[in-house]
């Protein structure tokens, strides 16, 4: 595994949703609000979200 | 000679012109700095210019209208006046949440952005980034090079090395390698 593996995950979903960068960029933010307010992923005891709730949260913060 | 940079011009590929990405990135000269913030996967974001509140209403925080952007970089900051060096990747340092750094900022809020200079980074092969501020505190961003020594997560996209959201709806995207773009935000 390399490192900033969680970011390029982050990329691959916002490509996954046809992200524009501006919208990218604030689903970054998005995520990293939701860590701060204890709203955590599963995917390691930092809180790091799963490719699956990646997708579950692009929906979430597009509205779908 | 003098010359001119057009700022809403858009680039959709350009591989190794260190002196048209040193054109681009002059956007942020005369910028004051504002604050130092993570953001998902401890990447560090800095931000310049004006607050501009965020377009997503899931989004609480205000932005720069500049956001400079560390992804695919290891990165330091020299605080001028300050004592303690600021480093991405350490192994003897203290350990540093990088939360701290946006309530005590690195760069004095309000200090003017007076240097911007990109370069050719031998080892990685890609550009980095060179800033020096009004208060004598300086950044320097180099592309992390341990991916391309692992050839890592070849399932997933590879990251840029740096990014500069300006407030002219244009992005500009670094790396990796000699690679960059400026492109719409939108």
């Amino acid at each position: 595994m390399g490192r900033k593996r969680d970011l390029k995950q982050v990329d691959a979903v916002c490509r996954e949703f046809d992200l524009d960068a501006e919208t990218e960029l604030e689903f970054r933010d998005f995520l990293h609000e939701c860590k701060e307010s204890g709203d955590r992923g599963t995917a390691n005891a930092r809180g790091d979200f799963t490719m699956d709730e990646l997708r579950t949260k692009a929906r979430e913060f597009l509205g779908e | 000679m003098a010359g001119t940079v057009d700022l809403r011009e858009v680039r959709e590929s350009a591989a190794g012109d260190l002196d048209g990405l040193a054109g681009f990135a002059q956007q942020l000269v005369g910028q004051p700095f504002l604050f130092a913030r993570p953001s998902y996967g401890d990447e560090l974001t800095l931000h310049f210019g004006q607050l501009r509140e965020p377009t997503s209403a899931k989004v609480k925080r205000p932005r720069g209208s500049f956001v400079l952007t560390l992804r695919g970089s290891v990165w330091q900051i020299d605080p001028g006046a300050g004592s303690n060096l600021v480093l991405s990747d350490t192994l003897t340092g203290t350990p540093l949440d990088l939360s701290a750094l946006e309530s005590h900022p690195p760069v004095t809020a309000g200090s003017l952005t007076v240097a911007v200079r990109p370069f050719a980074d031998p080892e990685s092969g890609g550009f980095g980034l060179y800033l020096a501020f009004s208060d004598q505190s300086r950044v320097v961003i180099r592309p992390d090079v341990s991916d391309l020594i692992t050839e890592a997560d070849p399932d997933l996209p590879r990251l840029a090395d740096w990014e500069l959201f300006t407030p002219h709806d244009r992005v500009l995207r670094v790396g990796p390698g000699a690679n960059w773009s400026y492109t719409p935000l939108k």
